[in-house]
């Protein structure tokens, strides 16, 4: 009886001092609200900038909330979303945008010709959008509903660049010093709630120019275990997911749950260093092509979820890929044949295979490293973190490296891989060669669709067949949601505004 | 006594400025460029090392280090998050309630229910309780606490639906990060108590209490246990010291913003300033509160009390 009254007066006293605790930073997004959709994030934004994002959740949230003149979809066809239309001149130099009459910002604000040259400038100036903005010149307002971007040269990629530049309210953003935590664009959603490593909260702007979204509201809440976020899921807390490799099987077995895979714009790759002192021998390099069994790799670490590679780009959604030319395939007697003739018929040992621990990379570099003693090379496994990953690869000091990108959807931004301004940052492999660095460029900007796909068909093959990178698979965004919920998932990820649910 | 005290104020110092020589060191050695990692792989070379020397990680080390020791010690300031820009004082401030709360409700539960059930424990000795107590103890000693976390993420969110899976969007939102922790370290101050109260309970005083009458009831708890306590103290407050940093993979698996969370993010993300910052606060805290402790043993234990008043205390 003691005892009983001793475990019941403890739960007193628990149920009590819980109930006496504030929630200091976490707020209920949605209370007394309708039902709004529960979504997950693996990281926390950095920054709610729309021209500063490096994540993928960042990129995925600011989709809803800012819009960019025009989208182009995964199939290639461009949209005028802030734009109602353009013109290009006939040199390919100039765009002209005539701009949507009435289109409001989340302030109230109407968006006018100031707004878009304001942010083609902000985006310009950003070391973050170096990338995407190295083609423009400038950006003028010609009157109050037309602005003109001239391009230092043609550009073939540059319509496609062209969707990461969202347009930003001046007024905002002169208000607010940073717009890490704040944000104002004219999408479907507003941001609501910004709660500092719990959740961020949107609203459907009233005012939306295509009509309110018929879902009021989104919480995308930070959830950094893998584990955690699938019980999460189940257990209802959450509408819709981004399903790890792990649970796949189970989860899409589920009748309870729809569940889906789209093509994203993400391959896993093995770099090989051409400036160490042994993959510098081409033939070593394709031997080490042909001896990784990439199919192993897929069930591996995509348990399946993917598509087996052989060129880099995929060519089902990148603009300008190919992979129509005599590629390296999986075989193992070659393999040991290419080695020898490098001089190793032994088998040969080409020091460490770097990778970020505990994540899909180190499954893939221990299924590489499995291929591989079967040709008789051998690796050994380096796991390292993600901070530091990167550097390392960055100035060379690896022999080979597994990681992964999606770099947009247009064969000119592989360049970054390959070519010399891009040393020390994304040319991993480290080639320096000039014919690879002016093909890259003439096609860039030759406008013909037919004479640019051909100029790139021989960068391609003579870039695969070098065996700089082995692409391993194609990734598929592979998701979950709960029936009644019906996601509309693309480029951006979850596109909540075409969603619908019941 | 104050001899004492300020002796213990002076280690402390020391031991944050190790711990501060040490982190600080650490994570400089680590590879990984801070501007490449704020920028992205995106950016141009020039504008990283144009960011890498605005944050003045481009200095040698020395200099650096001398530089955030005298922002530290001349203006409090501990810089800002290389991630966000926000300061590090004002994101540790913001996550610190979170952490509080944990290790304040899971010490104070794992106190109260490791205590009971140790005493119980030792005086039923071989009862079918002590197995009990004591088979349990054991489990959740050894048992992971991200590990005992799923378990009971998957009993009462997925299958009773009783409790939320992840955050504190409400009140119900910390009971279960509470219990997981709370059930690690009941465990020890459970087997700390147990053990101490079987020592007291076999010594003369406790026997003469007996035979001269005294109620049973009366002697374990105000005499046996005072006694006893000395070191289930020590566990306790040893406990709640490592509760801060050792909240950090509950704080993980209950997506729950505490300073550990904001650790675990700042070192993955090498977010120097944010890391050494939340570093430093978890160790003064730890340092603080084993001061207190001592200090309450040195008042409450005679023996240490003597020897720093004289032999007069």
């Amino acid at each position: 009886m003691k005892r009983v009254l001793v475990l019941i007066m403890a739960a007193v006293m628990l149920l009590s001092c819980l109930a006496g605790c504030g929630t200091d930073k976490a707020q209920d997004p949605d209370d007394g609200a309708a039902k709004v959709l529960e979504l997950e994030m693996n990281t926390f934004p950095a920054t709610l900038h729309p021209h500063e994002f490096t994540t993928i959740n960042e990129y995925c949230i600011n989709y809803n909330v800012y819009e960019p003149l025009t989208y182009v979809t995964d199939d290639g066809t461009v949209q005028n979303v802030l734009a109602e239309s353009f013109e290009v001149s006939e040199d390919g130099k100039t765009y002209t945008y005539k701009l949507r009459q009435g289109v409001k910002f989340h302030n109230g604000e109407t968006m006018t010709a100031d707004d878009v040259v304001y942010s083609f400038e902000a985006a310009i100036n950003d070391p973050y959008m170096a990338t995407y903005v190295s083609a423009i010149e400038s950006a003028a307002k010609v009157d109050d509903s037309t602005v003109v971007v001239t391009l230092k040269a043609p550009s073939s990629a540059y319509v496609r660049m062209s969707k990461y530049i969202t347009i930003l309210n001046k007024k905002f953003c002169e208000e607010n010093e940073s717009l890490v935590s704040v944000a104002c664009g004219t999408g479907p959603y507003m941001l609501s709630n910004y709660t500092d490593g719990v959740v961020i909260g949107l609203t459907a702007f009233a005012d939306y120019w295509q009509g309110v979204a018929s879902i009021p509201g989104v919480n995308y809440n930070y959830i950094a275990d893998t584990a955690t976020k699938t019980m999460a899921f189940e257990s209802g807390d959450l509408d819709f997911i981004t399903v790890p490799e792990a649970d796949w099987d189970r989860i899409s077995s589920n009748t309870a749950y729809i569940s889906g895979s789209t093509t994203q714009d993400l391959v896993y790759w093995v770099v090989l260093n051409s400036a160490d002192d042994i993959l510098s021998d081409v033939l070593v390099r394709q031997a080490v092509y042909c001896a990784i069994n990439k199919e192993d790799a897929l069930l591996v670490a995509g348990n399946g979820a993917g598509v087996v590679a052989n060129v880099m780009a995929d060519p089902s959604i990148i603009e300008g890929a190919t992979d129509d030319f005599e590629y390296l395939t999986y075989d193992v007697e070659k393999a040991k044949e290419l080695l020898a003739q490098a001089g190793y018929p032994d088998g040969v040992d080409l020091g460490e295979i770097c990778y970020i621990g505990g994540t899909t990379y180190e499954k893939i570099a221990v299924s590489v490293q499995s291929s591989l003693a079967q040709a008789g090379i051998t690796v050994a496994l380096k796991a390292t973190d993600d901070s530091a990953i990167f550097g390392d690869l960055a100035v060379g000091n690896f022999n080979m490296g597994v990681l992964g990108s999606g770099l947009g959807r247009d064969y000119s931004l592989y360049s970054q891989l390959y070519t010399t301004p891009y040393l020390g940052a994304l040319d991993l492999c480290q080639l320096q060669d000039s014919s690879v660095d002016e093909a890259f460029a003439a096609a860039a900007v030759t406008i013909d669709k037919a004479e640019r796909e051909a100029m790139y068909k021989d960068l391609i093959t003579k870039l695969e067949t070098g065996a700089y990178y082995v692409p391993v698979y194609y990734a598929s965004y592979i998701w979950a949601a709960h029936p009644g919920f019906t996601p509309h998932v693309d480029d951006g990820g979850l596109q909540i505004y075409y969603c619908t649910m019941e | 006594m104050t001899k004492y005290i300020i002796r213990r104020l002076l280690l402390t110092v020391l031991v944050v400025f190790g711990v501060i020589l040490i982190v600080f060191t650490i994570l400089s050695l680590t590879p990984g460029d801070p501007g490449r990692l704020i920028l992205g792989s995106k950016a141009t070379q020039a504008a990283v090392d144009q960011l890498n020397h605005q944050l003045g990680v481009d200095q040698p080390f020395l200099v650096q280090l001398w530089n955030y020791l005298k922002n530290i010690v001349l203006h409090f300031d501990f810089g800002k998050s290389y991630t966000n820009g926000e300061s590090v004082i004002d994101a540790i401030s913001a996550c610190f309630p979170v952490t509080l709360k944990l290790a304040l409700f899971s010490a104070l539960f794992s106190s109260i229910i490791g205590v009971v059930l140790g005493v119980i424990s030792a005086v039923k000795q071989y009862s079918a309780l002590d197995n009990v107590c004591s088979v349990s103890a054991m489990f959740f000693a050894s048992a992971p606490d991200f590990w005992v976390g799923l378990m009971l993420l998957s009993v009462f969110a997925l299958k009773l639906h009783w409790l939320p899976s992840f955050g504190i969007k409400s009140e119900l939102g910390y009971v279960l990060p509470v219990a997981t922790l709370t059930l690690f370290c009941a465990a020890g101050i459970l087997r700390m108590t147990r053990s101490s109260m079987l020592d007291v309970v076999n010594q003369d005083y406790v026997r003469t209490a007996k035979a001269k009458g005294a109620e049973s009831r009366k002697i374990i708890w105000k005499h046996a246990l005072k006694n006893a306590l000395l070191p289930v103290l020590t566990a306790i407050g040893m406990n709640f010291g490592s509760l801060f940093g050792g909240a950090v993979t509950t704080e993980m698996v209950f997506s729950l913003p505490g300073v550990g969370s904001l650790l675990i993010t700042a070192v993955k993300s090498k977010d120097i300033p944010l890391a050494m910052g939340s570093t430093i606060f978890l160790a003064v805290i730890f340092s603080l509160i084993m001061l207190v402790v001592d200090i309450i043993q040195a008042f409450v234990d005679p023996r240490v009390k003597a020897r720093y008043t004289g032999g007069k205390g």
